[in-house]
């Protein structure tokens, strides 16, 4: 199986900054809207990597933590900002907010709030693929905790009995430094072990390795595209450290892209070291494929799209209360 | 016109609509639960029966995976069995497949049928008579279909399958599947949001859902017989949408109204019904409202218990003359 191409990788670097960018500009804008939301910072490898393997026909399935794999999809930064502030011109028109965001004509079909909401649809999506015969493979993005839901057991049983072409990607981001199942609730132990359960391959990586993740996730869309059935992937990533209780904060500042060469001896080092945005770019410069000002040009550009994207977001006007009305029914 | 039974007609409403849209997909198909109405769905599973998915009991991820199929072209009618399983999945039938469209600003929705056995079925104790359809119909974003005809399952359940592009709970009520109506021969669609005037009458309206029309039925020829009191019985069909003025025109008519469904009352069928007479007939109204409903008790077991609960012919009866002596 081939990896990612230098392009790819070029190009993940960049959405990877996109991802990280615009989660710095929603801790940022934390007064300008009611809601609480969900930061994907420090998971950004997991959503590129996946929808780097994935057809552009393809269908994914997200949570609250949904900006990731929105962005991951190529949805317009500006108006999944627009979302989270719930203005009209917003990806859902300001009914679904920051936990909802979705775009259908980019397959991001739902996005639940509740944490195992939208896995049984994935299998559905991937169910219609076998019986439209499309070839499409439908992914589910979850967290740890999702796996806490029956949703999840009924659906991946479903899944292995049925044998569709969907991919559970769970996603634990409090696995890393150290391992430890307690903080997922899990009985089981390490958490891929679950797959074993409904006789389904499971596959564990570290969520923070872009390569890795591609690797994986081509590996197990490809079973599930050539006939194969369905696969558990757990991605091992690493709770962001201004993320506590349902405010994420700045607490160790905006990343700065320096750091990959350059890292401050401070508490955060740790977490700056498996960074997965740092890590790609010092890999992609040692290796040869970008320069340093090269990659920090990518990152200029990326600060300038979401700076743009929170003025149309701020300038977008509010939805006239009476389209509360609208779309209830198709 | 032909009577057929009412599973017979449900019967031949799924055979259809199997045969007409290869995007048609059943999970599960019990469609007749435990009853003698299994006769005419048999054949249907039989001759169909690479369409049919039979789940296991996952009510939560099959109500799910149809949603998700739903959204993307395949037309899923889930059988839930009896009624009181959705709450398994109720979590993907109201907290997903109701929001989908509305969440999504329209770019998705998810036109699955919810099939599901309702109501006091005859030793089916506290937890298999419950009849959740209020609590559907309490959902913006879902169509509730009560079907209280053969006429009605047959057309209704067609037009949900085929042309709805809204999600459907499909209620049934067990007792009903044996009960023979008019059903015209062939092919026919009962668009949502058409109620039907089962009977004409100038005294009272009795405003019916599901079981509920028979019996009101039944209650109005003891009116006419024994009282020569003229009830008009009402049949709404489906609950969302609702036709409001079908309904309301009668009331206007009559100027006394009985609403009548086998649910429990508070915040009810028959109490959504009356609120909105109410509001939107008061100047019409000669008498109050009267509700009959399924008495306030989870449903018991031994049948005098049973029948007692049960918002029987008898209550409908009391009622009208109780509003026709003001």
């Amino acid at each position: 199986m081939s990896g990612l191409s230098t392009e790819q990788r070029r190009e993940a670097l960049r959405r990877m900054l996109l991802i990280r960018r615009f989660e710095e500009a929603t801790m940022k804008m934390r007064e300008e809207y009611p809601g609480h939301y969900h930061v994907y910072c420090g998971q950004e490898a997991t959503a590129v990597g996946v929808c780097a393997a994935l057809r552009a026909d393809d269908h994914i399935v997200t949570t609250h933590r949904n900006h990731g794999h929105n962005l991951a999809r190529g949805v317009d930064p500006a108006r999944a900002l627009a979302e989270v502030l719930g203005k009209a011109t917003g990806t859902c028109g300001g009914k679904g907010g920051t936990f909802h965001i979705m775009d259908a004509s980019l397959g991001v079909m739902s996005a639940s709030g509740i944490v195992a909401g939208s896995i049984p649809q994935a299998v559905g999506l991937a169910l219609a693929a076998r019986l439209q015969q499309s070839g499409r493979v439908a992914v589910a993005f979850f967290g740890d905790g999702a796996l806490n839901e029956g949703a999840f057991h009924e659906a991946i049983n479903l899944a292995a009995l049925w044998t569709v072409p969907v991919v559970f990607v769970c996603e634990f981001n409090e696995a890393i430094p150290a391992y430890d199942t307690r903080n997922a609730g899990m009985a089981v132990g390490e958490l891929v072990r679950l797959a074993d359960s409904y006789s389904l391959p499971g596959l564990a990586v570290d969520g923070r390795d872009l390569d890795a993740v591609f690797q994986v996730a081509s590996q197990a869309i490809e079973r599930a595209r050539s006939g194969g059935g369905a696969t558990f992937v757990e991605s091992r990533t690493q709770w962001y450290p201004g993320y506590q209780g349902r405010w994420a904060r700045l607490t160790p500042g905006e990343t700065d892209l320096r750091h990959a060469w350059e890292p401050p001896d401070d508490q955060y080092a740790e977490w700056r070291a498996n960074d997965p945005i740092l890590r790609l770019a010092r890999e992609l410069v040692d290796e040869g494929v970008l320069t340093r000002h090269a990659a920090e040009r990518i990152d200029a550009d990326v600060r300038s799209e979401i700076e743009r994207a929170v003025e149309f977001a701020r300038s977008s006007p509010w939805p006239a209360p009476e389209t509360a009305y609208t779309d209830i029914y198709a | 016109m032909r009577q057929i039974p009412y599973a017979e007609a449900l019967a031949e409403a799924l055979d259809e609509i199997l045969s007409e849209n290869p995007l048609v997909t059943l999970i599960g198909a019990s469609f007749a639960g435990q009853t003698s109405g299994q006769r005419f769905i048999e054949p249907v599973r039989q001759k169909h029966a690479d369409r049919i998915k039979w789940p296991p009991i996952a009510e939560l991820a099959y109500c799910g995976i149809g949603i998700g199929a739903s959204m993307v072209g395949i037309r899923p009618i889930m059988e839930l069995s009896t009624a009181t399983f959705s709450y398994e999945a109720i979590p993907q039938i109201v907290n997903e497949a109701a929001i989908a469209c509305s969440n999504s600003a329209g770019q998705t929705t998810a036109p699955a049928v919810f099939h599901m056995l309702h109501g006091i079925r005859g030793a089916g104790a506290v937890q298999h008579s419950g009849s959740p359809h209020p609590w559907y119909w309490n959902t913006p974003g879902l169509y509730v279909a009560v079907p209280g005809t053969p006429a009605d399952v047959k057309g209704l359940l067609r037009w949900a399958a085929l042309d709805s592009r809204n999600p459907t709970v499909f209620v049934s009520h067990s007792g009903l599947m044996e009960t023979t109506g008019p059903v015209p021969e062939g092919r026919f669609n009962l668009p949502f949001g058409q109620a039907q005037i089962e009977r004409a009458g100038t005294d009272v309206t009795v405003v019916a859902c599901g079981i509920q029309v028979p019996r009101a039925l039944d209650a109005a020829e003891t009116l006419a017989g024994e009282d020569g009191i003229q009830a008009e019985v009402v049949n709404p069909r489906t609950l969302d949408p609702l036709d409001k003025a079908t309904i309301l025109a009668s009331v206007r008519k009559t100027g006394r109204v009985v609403v009548t469904d086998e649910s429990h009352d508070v915040c009810g069928v028959a109490a959504g019904l009356a609120a909105i007479i109410a509001d939107e007939a008061f100047d019409a109204l000669r008498a109050p409202i009267k509700r009959v409903s399924t008495l306030p008790v989870p449903v018991p077991y031994s049948q005098p218990m049973e029948d007692f609960v049960t918002p029987r012919v008898e209550r409908i009866v009391g009622a009208v003359r109780d509003i026709l002596r003001r």
